[in-house]
């Protein structure tokens, strides 16, 4: 994981990157899961996404379709993406390509849509459609023009430099955005064949603070794939939810799933909202976590500490240390100014993680259990420790213990 | 048996008491909350207690 070199390489139609993706096959967040185990907001996507897509003339249609068996789900994961919350990935949607230059893999990602109500909170209204229908049609073609005349733009050091100011890179991408759009607003300007459709992209690429997070989704991806069969690796290649189970994969396990009820987010709630309207913990953004950032770089993003309702500023380097106990080693690449330059922990040991007893913490967004409301708060969760110990128990198999 | 020495046994009975508390919380939380100086060390058994688990571990370890 940390010899990898993540580069951002290019936007392209979900059917060019990944080419089994077909029609009426729905990509989902976390381990596998069907319609009838689905949480509400995972549904609420589901039939937004089916209605965007042609496949449904309306969301009782895609209801009805859903529950009758027309579209085939599976997980991500299971096609080198990943996506936020709900993670819906289908054919004609955008997806963000990030390149490991070191293995050659490439590993991918849809285009952020911004806060507020959106589909990967489980929004399905006519904004939220006709917001996925722009970024298909300009924001993404913009972007990858602008992103391929760049040659292609290195990650780490960008990462790097958001820790120093600020960022975790989950629920904190503020400067990594702003980093970013930095570097992409002259390629924008230079490849964009409309002068309209530049001043939208750059306005809603500006306006938001979460654009990165699917960068960095899609690089931990591509991070973490070829750390996947390595025969005694006890290293963690996936973290993930999908609203009803919380999954894992470990290296030495290969492709198998270790699974376990998700558990509710703790945190902060957005005014009107509070704990009763929440659905346990969605997406797979704990990709980020897996590769020593969001919640194990808090110490990174002491201003992130309070959005998330984790306790104090001052609290967020004991976020850090304690997951430093249940990682291989630090990544000295990726530096934290306030734990004097130390590197962030890096490589989930699922054997630390069943010794001590200390599960990952993630930081996450937390979106109303009714399909099509949206995100009504943020906070932190904990991985629940039976898929660890379930694991064990597996990886352990593998090497002739029991 | 030095006079004044802190760590006497005379005087650690006489002075105010100074605590580490290992394990379960709550008892660091009462002393803190009578005004007592206590520092807390989080620990618990290995894989919480499972010996199926902690044989594992051990194997695994030895591997």
């Amino acid at each position: 994981m940390l010899a990898g070199d993540p580069v951002l390489v290019d936007v392209i139609p979900a059917s060019e990157a990944i080419p089994d993706l077909a029609d009426r096959i729905i990509l989902h967040a976390g381990p596998p899961i069907g319609w009838e185990r689905m949480c509400g907001p995972m549904r609420g996507a589901v039939m937004g996404i089916a209605v965007f897509e042609g496949w449904a003339k309306d969301l009782d249609d895609a209801a009805s379709k859903a529950a009758s068996g027309s579209f085939a789900f599976h997980p991500n994961h299971h096609f080198g993406a990943v996506g936020p919350m709900t993670g819906m990935t289908t054919e004609s949607q955008p997806l963000i390509v990030v390149e490991n230059t070191t293995f050659g893999n490439r590993a991918y990602c849809a285009i952020n849509e911004g806060l507020g109500k959106v589909m990967r909170f489980g929004g399905n209204d006519a904004e939220v459609l006709n917001r996925l229908r722009w970024i298909r049609e300009t924001l993404g073609p913009i972007l990858g023009r602008a992103i391929r005349e760049s040659g292609g733009i290195p990650l780490k050091p960008l990462i790097a430099r958001g820790l120093t100011m600020g960022d975790e890179m989950h629920q904190r991408n503020v400067a990594c955005s702003s980093l970013l759009l930095r570097q992409l607003a002259p390629l924008l300007a230079r490849t964009s064949k409309d002068a309209g459709g530049l001043v939208a992209c750059l306005d809603f690429i500006g306006r938001n603070d979460q654009f990165f997070l699917n960068i960095a989704m899609a690089m931990g991806k591509a991070l973490t794939d070829p750390a996947r069969d390595i025969k005694a690796s006890s290293v963690v290649t996936a973290m993930c939810r999908n609203g009803t189970d919380f999954g894992i994969r470990v290296s030495g396990t290969g492709d198998r799933w270790f699974t376990a009820p998700v558990e509710m987010p703790a945190g902060i709630y957005f005014p009107g909202f509070s704990e009763k309207d929440a659905n346990p913990d969605m997406g797979d953004s704990a990709i980020v976590e897996s590769i020593g950032l969001g919640a194990f770089a808090m110490a990174a993003a002491p201003a992130v500490v309070g959005y998330i309702g984790a306790g104090r500023a001052s609290e967020a380097a004991a976020f850090t240390r304690s997951m430093a106990e249940i990682t291989v080693g630090p990544n000295p690449t990726w530096a934290i100014p306030a734990m004097d330059f130390a590197g962030v922990p890096s490589g989930i040991d699922i054997r630390l993680v069943v010794e001590t007893g200390l599960a990952p913490i993630i930081n996450t967004g937390i979106a109303h259990r009714q399909p099509g409301v949206g995100q009504v708060g943020a906070g932190i969760v904990k991985a629940p420790l039976k898929c660890f110990q379930d694991a064990l128990v597996a990886f352990a198999g593998t090497m002739g213990v029991e | 048996m030095i006079e004044n020495d802190p760590d006497s046994p005379r005087d650690l009975l006489a002075a105010p008491p100074r605590v580490i508390n290992i394990g379960l919380e709550v008892f660091a939380v009462d002393l803190a909350g009578q005004d007592v100086k206590v520092a807390h060390v989080r620990w618990s058994p290995p894989a919480g207690g499972n010996s199926q688990l902690v044989r594992l571990l051990e194997k695994l370890q030895r591997i």
